[in-house]
């Protein structure tokens, strides 16, 4: 197993054609897994980083493929560290469509769980949405917002970067989101995240 | 629409591939596939990884199969076969999910492989490739081998509930893990948990998460799903999205668990099931009440999954109520009024259920069928139809008015609408449309006698397995679970040569009539009195074939050299030492050591068969609709067509340690069972695979239970009984793999002809036609030299 510390999972969600997949690739340039996407059905990259001397492993999982649903439900968001919602700040009707993504996942995923709002494809000219505008949204909403352009790689690395660190912190003061809330062994959930710690040579 | 399965499929498969598995520094890879048309990179780089998901040393031949989901979250399932005697894997690519059908396939192709002729398999996989797809419920027929070989498989109905011991996957299920541990699966798939199968077999892995999925039907798993996850894809279990996966034990190993989070993790080796939520208990009370009891009656046939589709009948059927019709307006779902109109004990469960994906999907795909104007037609809504009779016809009016509404209104966006529909189901329809009466009158007497017995499953187990002579009678596992009506005109013949076969070594002390009598297994098989009725003979004569069956085993088989299992599987219950007991192959110990079958098991099934019994007694004659006359079978004459008189010994000298040996043996002494026995992919199979677990039946220890002659009932009066054993013939819905059927107004002599095909395509299926390669030349069919791969020039070939 890879030696790290932490496993944070990040899940990516958004309308279809914001960029969500490019972003991802952006960050991991791609470099693994290889597109197994295609034949699981849904994608995920996995990048390793570091942050003060401890390193991380982060995990990022898109939800293209699952656009065929109307809405996602609770179910997807379980498990997640951290969610990162996506609009493409050159189509109004992706950021009117905000709402709608929020209420899910404020109606399922953990009240602590870390909210990112990106404004993706800054390169474009023809910005329809001003970035103070997703700044306003963001705030009122109680989220980071960043923009960033996943072609030309801006800001693409700070925001995981953020993220990763914030998780971190997070951990640290294991205050981590807690899925499931049924479930009597809150150890076995947290242990996700402290113990993880190069469990192969603890056992 | 909800479903992951593609329509308007255009070929049976869409590629064949032959892997090579891989080596120290190399990882495996394609070596040949046809079409080589067949070009999408992404598939055909992660086949050979699903082909060989691990580096793993293979014993037995063994099936199994994957799932790969493109971005559409359609399924493309590929059929897997690896056998001990062959360098490379088999794997078939297809968008069709019918394992049986599969498996013959490329047992059919691996054959072919080693066929004299180079020519051969390509060939066969052009004309198969090419050839039209049958409708539901026919037959799809290829000729092959220059027209002296078929290949033949039935087209899977639609709707069509998986039985036991038909549907290979749901069998290997069900002898994996026991009922209470389904009922764990089936909720926390409900609640659309992250859940790991895990097994050391592949075949058992892929089969149990397939069986899986089945069992949540009219609703399909939404989320990540991969019956056999390959070792390179190990991330996947870290998803934390909900998952259904088959993890191979030796994948899992390499898993952190607490890395995985909460997930449930069912071991289908120890049948033991591990999960941090309580969901079982967490359903209604009453939906668990009444599922456990039908599960506790009910095992054969479709029983298993009649009763999860019964508990989903009862969570979310109520959405009938729901329904809202509009006139000019496409129907649409109230959640609402779903919730209100619901029992107030459900109501919080289904509060949750709204938020489901599976749920969520379900109702649209629901409202498809209903805006598509196919109604309520499927297994489901005729379940429902039961079980709220009243607003079923209420609601039917209602819709009748909206159809007839939409029909003047909208013309054209009904027949779009109609037109876009998947062709199965359309033709699905038509045959409940068409078949309409008969089945409804089958249907509706089978639907009253289950409210009046308490034991309908067996009843229709018996319809079933009536209908279904392909159920194999010499795989033991069919054996042991085709009870009553076990197809007709099969045993008429088999019954004659079994007889004259064992007559002296049985004679003695069985009387399978009288209730003290055992001859399978004492406490469990027999012990409900039959005599008193009238009726007496159906159940007598299912009973005295399946003893045959037995019987034949244990005189048939010979010892094989057999190797240490682990203990419950389908193919363990047939492990036993010769000492064993034979009811411990009636019935597969689940857990520990064999001996220790559990008990209620045991009896579960004695319960199950005296009821099947009871039930067929009382069968009122709307079963009977009309008793197909079947022509009793003449026994071979044709000698050319004996195909065991002397080759058996060739081969099986050369493999007696795998299973093949075990399987020529075997028939070359039981050349009856197979000619009698129209070929069936799924339990056959299993013998197949097993070989060497059969040795277990050897064992002759309570031969002198046995004595089929001793009954009552004379074998000419069997012959006549049984010939009406397939029953339910006028319902579509349980004639899956229908043989019995189709032939019943033929003259004898196509009879004949159906079954020399059948055994034809038997004998392929073992890669046994000697009959065919002999065609080709005997001398240089050799099937030992499992090395030799085809060279075609219209070959994708990879170096």
């Amino acid at each position: 197993m890879d030696d790290y510390k932490f496993l944070f999972k990040v899940v990516l969600v958004g309308n279809a054609g914001v960029g969500k997949t490019c972003l991802v690739r952006r960050f991991t340039q791609g470099l693994f897994p290889p597109g197994q996407g295609a034949t699981i059905g849904v994608d995920f990259m996995i990048k390793t980083v570091e942050v003060g001397n401890e390193k991380i492993k982060l995990q990022i999982w898109d939800t293209a493929g699952q656009e065929r649903f109307r809405s996602i439900t609770q179910s997807y968001y379980r498990s997640a560290h951290a969610l990162i919602l996506v609009y493409d700040i050159s189509c109004q009707p992706t950021f009117d469509c905000l709402p709608d993504w929020l209420r899910e996942i404020e109606e399922y995923a953990s009240s602590k769980v870390l909210r990112v709002l990106v404004g993706n494809k800054i390169d474009r000219e023809d910005r329809e949405i001003p970035a103070h505008v997703g700044e306003e949204f963001a705030e009122r909403h109680n989220m980071y917002y960043l923009e960033t352009s996943a072609k030309e790689s801006d800001n693409v690395e700070k925001l995981f970067m953020q993220i990763a660190e914030d998780l971190m912190k997070q951990a640290r003061n294991r205050d981590l989101p807690r899925y499931d809330s049924n479930t009597q062994n809150i150890d076995g959930r947290t242990s996700v995240i402290n113990d993880t710690s190069c469990c192969s040579k603890l056992q | 629409m909800g479903s992951r399965i593609r329509e308007n499929v255009k070929h049976f498969f869409e590629c064949f591939c032959e892997i090579v598995p891989p080596t120290n520094d190399k990882e495996p890879w394609i070596i040949q596939q046809y079409p080589d048309k067949y070009k999408d990179e992404e598939v055909l780089k992660s086949v050979p990884q699903f082909a060989y998901p691990y580096k793993f040393e293979n014993e037995v031949i063994q099936h199994y199969s994957f799932v790969l989901t493109d971005s559409q979250s359609k399924w493309t399932f590929g059929f897997c076969r690896h056998d001990p005697k062959s360098e490379t894997a088999i794997v078939v690519l297809s968008y069709l999910p019918w394992h049986q059908a599969f498996y013959k396939f490329i047992d059919t192709t691996a054959v072919l492989m080693h066929s004299s002729r180079t020519e051969d398999l390509r060939e066969f996989l052009y004309a198969v490739y090419n050839a039209r797809l049958a409708e539901p419920g026919k037959k799809f027929v290829v000729p092959f081998n220059r027209g002296e070989s078929t290949f033949s498989i039935d087209v899977p109905r639609p709707f069509q509930l998986p039985s036991i011991p038909e549907n290979r996957n749901l069998t290997e299920y069900f002898n994996a893990v026991d009922t209470h541990n389904m009922m764990v699966i089936f909720a926390s798939m409900l609640y659309e948990r992250r859940i790991i199968f895990t097994s050391k077999k592949l075949q058992r892995l892929s089969a149990c998460v397939q069986s899986a999925n089945d069992i949540i039907y009219p609703m399909i798993w939404q989320h990540i799903f991969i019956p056999v996850l390959p070792m390179s894809f190990m991330d996947y279990l870290f998803a934390p999205m909900p998952f259904l996966i088959g993890v191979p034990d030796e994948v899992l190993k390499q898993v952190h668990r607490n890395e995985i989070g909460d997930v449930v993790i069912l071991d289908a080796d120890a049948n033991t099931v591990e999960t941090p939520f309580d969901d079982l208990n967490s359903l209604p009370q009453e939906v668990i009440v009444s599922l456990k009891k039908q599960l506790r009656n009910k095992s054969l046939g479709d029983g298993v999954s009649r009763a999860f589709l019964r508990a989903l009948v009862q969570l979310i059927g109520g959405y009938r109520d729901a329904l809202r019709f509009q006139s000019g307006q496409e129907v649409t779902f109230d959640s609402e009024k779903f919730i209100e109109t619901r029992p107030v004990s459900l109501q919080p469960f289904l509060r949750e259920m709204l938020n489901l994906q599976t749920f969520q999907q379900f109702i649209e795909e629901r409202l498809t069928m209903l805006n598509t104007g196919q109604g309520f037609s499927d297994e489901f809504e005729f379940e429902l139809e039961g079980y709220c009779a009243k607003s079923g016809s209420k609601l039917k009016q209602q819709y009748k008015e909206w159809t007839s509404t939409m029909k003047k209104e909208g013309t054209a966006f009904f027949r779009s609408v109609k037109d876009k529909a998947n062709p199965a189901v359309k033709s699905a329809v038509k045959t409940v449309k068409d078949g309409g009466k008969g089945m409804k009158s089958a249907y509706k007497g089978w639907r009253s006698r289950m409210k009046d017995n308490s034991g309908p499953h067996q009843l229709q187990n018996g319809l079933d397995n009536g209908e279904k002579p392909r159920s194999a009678p010499s795989s033991p596992t069919g054996k042991r679970r085709s009870v009553p009506g076990f197809s007709a005109p099969i045993a008429s013949y088999r019954k004659d040569a079994a007889l004259g076969f064992k007559n002296t070594s049985i004679q003695r002390s069985y009387s399978p009539l009288s209730p003290g009598s055992q001859p399978i297994s004492p406490d469990a098989f027999l012990d409900t009195p039959r005599s008193g009725s009238p009726t007496l003979d159906i159940p007598r004569i299912d009973l005295m074939n399946e003893m045959e069956d037995m019987l034949k085993l244990r005189l048939d088989t010979p010892p094989v050299d057999r190797s240490l299992k682990p203990v419950r599987s389908l193919e363990n219950f047939k492990n036993a030492s010769p000492l064993a007991s034979p009811d411990r192959w009636v019935f597969p110990s689940r857990i520990g050591a064999p001996i220790a079958s559990p008990p209620n098991r045991l009896f579960l099934h004695t319960l199950n068969h005296s009821q099947e019994t009871q039930n067929l007694l009382q069968s009122p004659d709307d079963v009977f609709l009309s008793p197909p006359s079947v022509p009793p079978r003449a026994p071979p004459r044709d000698t050319s067509r004996d195909l065991f008189g002397t080759t058996p010994f060739v081969v099986g000298g050369g493999h007696s340690e795998n299973g093949d040996a075990l399987f020529f043996v075997a028939n070359q002494h039981s050349v009856d069972i197979v000619k009698l026995s129209p070929p069936t992919c799924s339990p056959r199979r299993k013998q197949h695979e097993e070989t060497e677990d059969l040795i277990r039946l050897d064992s002759t220890s309570d031969l002198e239970d046995f004595d089929p002659l001793s009954s009552k009932s004379s074998p000419s009066r069997s012959n006549s009984k049984t010939s009406q054993a397939p029953l339910s013939i006028t319902n579509p819905l349980y004639t899956y793999e229908n043989h019995g059927l189709k032939q019943n107004g033929r003259t004898s002599s196509s009879q004949q002809w159906t079954n020399n095909r059948n055994d034809q395509d038997l004998l392929q299926e073992y890669g046994l036609n000697f009959n065919f390669s002999s065609a080709q030349g005997q001398q240089s069919f050799d099937p030992f030299n499992t090395n030799k791969v085809n060279s075609q020039g219209q070959w994708t070939k990879f170096e």
